[in-house]
């Protein structure tokens, strides 16, 4: 029997009993990070690296039953041995290693390799079976440094000001809007919306350091400033009392000109919070796994070049739904 | 490249006009004349051939990035353009190299006249493994033909202006017609004054819709006839018919080019071509059915009978009258011995103007025109003297800018358009029309969208902005679902308008005058 399989809830470890990441409400669920189409609300009981904890609660419910386990610290479940591994994707993120009878299995959630200063840095963990997403599994997906981006991003923001105009930067609520936060060079006062203050709180109680920021309010008129929101926070009215604004996005869809067109932004930064393409093969080489599977994202293209390439690998299913890249 | 692929970047990280035209400035106030007159056309679209097929492009892509095919006919999906897709797939260079665009296109140039492939293919190896990303992206559009930037020409003309201090009208001018990017070209467009040939158009004057609130006593009147908006030329005893889409059409219509060769020399009448059946002005389709014929026979000339009718004069005696009143350029035009002048008159009231143009029809008029009695014949569609006044506003001629194939029958041949008028320099879209045209002229725009294709999206293509139609509508509102902000109820294809170029289309304030 695998040591972990395709319910429909999610992936199953059937001698421990529980599910990882389930999408359908189980009794106990292992969750590899607070993103919400990997945390989601309705499980009796939830397991989680401890620095997400109170993430999960912001975004799910006070009181939800959670227990936290350190990066590192091993835990056990009907003699399964279970352990979790920073991820580098956001703030409390983790790769799940699940270990029995000697056999070792490795689900990364998602992750990156690049060191953003917010997100506990990524490094491989070693295993026979390797589950992985690939979000991002195009070969034309090939990141750039952050350190260009950030330097686009400030110099984007700067431009705007001379124009006397207010910058937006759309960006995921948790994990990118920090990242921001942490890495644009300074150049005037930096509003986010309510959605992103609440993250921004709790991923400071981490001991995480932020630039100044404050949290927009009705009351604020904000000028030549930069204001980080999640996608899903313009509004008309917000819009109104902003005047004269550039929009910007932060996502990995914004490196493909054809999506970039479509999202009606006026710049975006190619800033993905996930591994590029050779990132995801740097990990399948590291990991040192004999077989793949590849779920979470354009899983066909993975599959075929690594069994191509003389790999053991396998698609599964795409439980998740796109997420903000 | 290096400045322009940094023109390119800031291109395209901005939709505000404002902060085109600067960046344009900055990247013309330094170029050298090689690179800023390839610069200009590459952003004009005055591009050189594309120098292999894609079909060869993509299996070199395959090669150099050692790639199965299926891998990059999948990215080319994902993507929807394989120049951008090649530009992906190339890993970036330690070092990044930026040969000078002029230095890059006079290499391209030559490969272009070579047949020898592995020349070819070993040279774009080459410019592949030195080049940045935004160098490559350039590098491969350039080699698949499709070079195209979100600026207007217009755009690119007034930062030329502006950095050289002429005249925006000047710069346009001297761009009309056929040129090549040549050092030498570029220094005579930015020349102080320069020689022209006598065929030489003048940049023609176009009209906002009107939106009254301005005193009518102060505009002459005149029919807004439904033909050819056409220059004619007499310069050194040769005579020129342009028509709006900058064709010299003069050998289409023989009897035309007869007539004008008994004017002076050195005059330009901006006119109308129309048709005309016993005497009265006829239906533009009699027009169409000489459109585009490169031999006329005197049987064709007998049954479709066409005219040029005047309504101002540019030039006299070789001498530019554009920046005259426009009232005094109507009495020289009646002094010039042209047999077809089109009449004008002035109103006292708004009463009065709605009395003429309700008899618009009657006049065989598609509405009237208003020109500021003093205005100057000025340069594309400045706001502010010409105004037109349809008698049926509800139609305007708009762009293709998508297309997607048709059901059943049509499964086969693209006849699901989307149309775009323009907002500023981009082009927005507005409605969606099913063809309304001939099985022929179906036929044709087929061919057009499956030659021009951009990107494909899923079963959506985006097609180069470059075919006018006329669309006609029931009803028109505002509507915060579209992003026009405007919707049009019942669009359908009026009419192909072959005689208009895009620059000419419509634009969002055309569109959103109609609702009142
Ligand atoms: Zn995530
Ligand atoms: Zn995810």
């Amino acid at each position: 029997m695998p040591l972990l399989e395709v319910r429909s809830q999610g992936i199953y470890c059937p001698p421990a009993d529980v599910f990882l990441d389930p999408h359908r409400a189980v009794s106990k669920a292992i969750i590899s990070h607070a993103h919400s189409d990997h945390a989601r609300w309705g499980m009796q009981h939830y397991i989680a690296p401890t620095p997400s904890v109170n993430l999960i609660k912001a975004r799910i419910g006070k009181n939800i039953s959670i227990a936290g386990f350190a990066y590192g610290e091993e835990f056990t479940i009907n003699g399964v041995k279970f352990s979790f591994h920073p991820a580098g994707h956001i703030p409390g993120s983790a790769q799940i290693r699940v270990e029995y009878h000697g056999e070792i299995w490795v689900y990364t959630g998602d992750f990156k390799w690049e060191v953003d200063h917010v997100s506990e840095p990524f490094y491989p963990v070693t295993c026979h079976t390797l589950i992985t997403e690939c979000t991002f599994g195009f070969p034309v997906f090939q990141w750039r440094k952050q350190d260009f981006w950030f330097q686009q991003m400030g110099e984007w923001w700067q431009q705007n000001q001379e124009e006397g105009k207010n910058s937006m930067v759309l960006a995921y609520s948790l994990g990118k809007a920090q990242r921001i936060l942490k890495n644009i060079p300074s150049c005037g006062s930096i509003y986010v919306h309510p959605a992103v203050a609440e993250m921004n709180d709790w991923v400071m109680e981490l001991g995480v350091n932020f630039q100044p920021w404050k949290k927009l309010t009705a009351n604020d008129k904000p000028e030549k400033s930069l204001i980080i929101l999640p996608p899903s926070g313009q509004s008309d009215g917000l819009m109104k009392r902003l005047g004269e604004v550039e929009v910007g996005m932060a996502s990995g869809w914004m490196g493909v000109r054809g999506k970039r067109s479509w999202s009606s932004v006026d710049r975006g930064f190619a800033l993905s919070d996930h591994a590029d393409w050779q990132g995801i093969i740097d990990l399948v080489d590291a990991s040192q796994a004999e077989t793949v599977f590849a779920t979470h994202g354009n899983t066909d293209v993975l599959v075929r070049y690594l069994t191509e390439k003389g790999k053991d690998a396998r698609a599964w299913g795409a439980f998740f739904e796109r997420e903000e890249g | 490249m290096m400045d322009f692929e940094l023109l390119v970047d800031r291109l395209d990280a901005t939709n505000s006009t404002n902060s085109k035209v600067k960046a344009l400035e900055t990247f013309f106030k330094t170029a050298s004349a090689s690179t800023a007159v390839w610069a200009l056309a590459l952003l004009s679209g005055n591009r050189p051939k594309r120098l292999v097929s894609t079909t060869l492009l993509k299996e070199w892509g395959c090669e150099k990035q050692a790639m199965p095919a299926w891998l990059m006919d999948e990215c080319y999906a994902f993507v929807g353009d394989l120049a951008e897709t090649l530009a992906l797939l190339t890993p970036n260079p330690e070092i990044e190299i930026h040969p000078s665009l002029s230095i890059l296109m006079g290499e391209y140039l030559q490969h272009l006249k070579s047949e020898h492939l592995p020349v070819k293919k070993a040279w774009i190896f080459s410019q592949w493994e030195t080049m940045g990303p935004t160098q490559r992206w350039i590098f491969n559009k350039i080699l698949t033909g499709g070079f195209r930037l979100g600026v207007s020409q217009k755009l690119v003309i007034k930062a030329i202006a502006r950095v050289h201090s002429l005249p925006e009208e000047t710069v346009t001018h001297r761009l009309l017609g056929k040129w090549n990017p040549s050092e030498s070209f570029w220094h005579e467009l930015i020349a102080p004054t320069m020689e022209m040939p006598p065929s030489h158009p003048y940049p023609f004057f176009l009209a906002n819709t009107w939106e009254g609130k301005l005193p009518v006593q102060d505009f002459l009147v005149e029919w807004k006839w439904d033909g050819i908006r056409c220059m004619a030329i007499k310069r050194n005893n040769q005579v020129f018919l342009w028509s709006r889409g900058e064709e010299i059409i003069t050998h289409q219509f023989p009897e035309i080019e007869k007539s004008l060769m008994n004017l002076p020399d050195g005059t330009v009448i901006d006119g109308e071509l129309l048709p005309v059946q016993n005497g009265e002005v006829a239906d533009f389709s009699i027009l169409q059915i000489r459109l585009g014929r490169k031999k006329v026979s005197s049987k064709m000339m007998e049954e479709n009978p066409v005219i040029f009718r005047a309504y101002d004069l540019l030039e006299c005696n070789g001498t530019d009258l554009r920046t005259l009143p426009l009232l005094e350029r109507k009495l020289k035009l009646e002094q010039i011995g042209w047999n077809d002048v089109s009449p004008f008159w002035s109103v006292s009231n708004e009463a009065e103007l709605e009395q003429f143009r309700s008899r618009s029809l009657e006049h065989r008029a598609e509405g009237l025109m208003l020109k500021h009695q003093h205005s100057e014949y000025g340069v594309g569609r400045t706001k502010g003297s010409w105004w037109k006044f349809k008698v049926d506003p509800r139609s305007i001629d708009a762009v293709l800018l998508y297309a997607q194939a048709g059901h059943g029958r049509r499964a086969n041949l693209f006849t699901d358009y989307t149309l775009a008028v323009w907002d500023g320099d981009r082009l927005l879209p507005f409605a969606k029309a099913y063809s309304g045209l001939t099985k022929e002229e179906i036929e044709e725009v087929d061919k057009f969208i499956k030659a021009n294709t951009l990107e494909r999206f899923g079963p959506v293509r985006t097609v180069k902005p470059e075919l006018v139609f006329e669309i006609g509508f029931e009803g028109i509102g505002e509507s915060k679902r579209h992003k026009s902000g405007v919707a049009v109820r019942f669009p359908r294809i009026l009419r192909w308008r072959k005689d208009k170029p895009a620059t000419e289309a419509n634009t969002i304030e055309d569109l959103r005058a109609l609702i009142r």
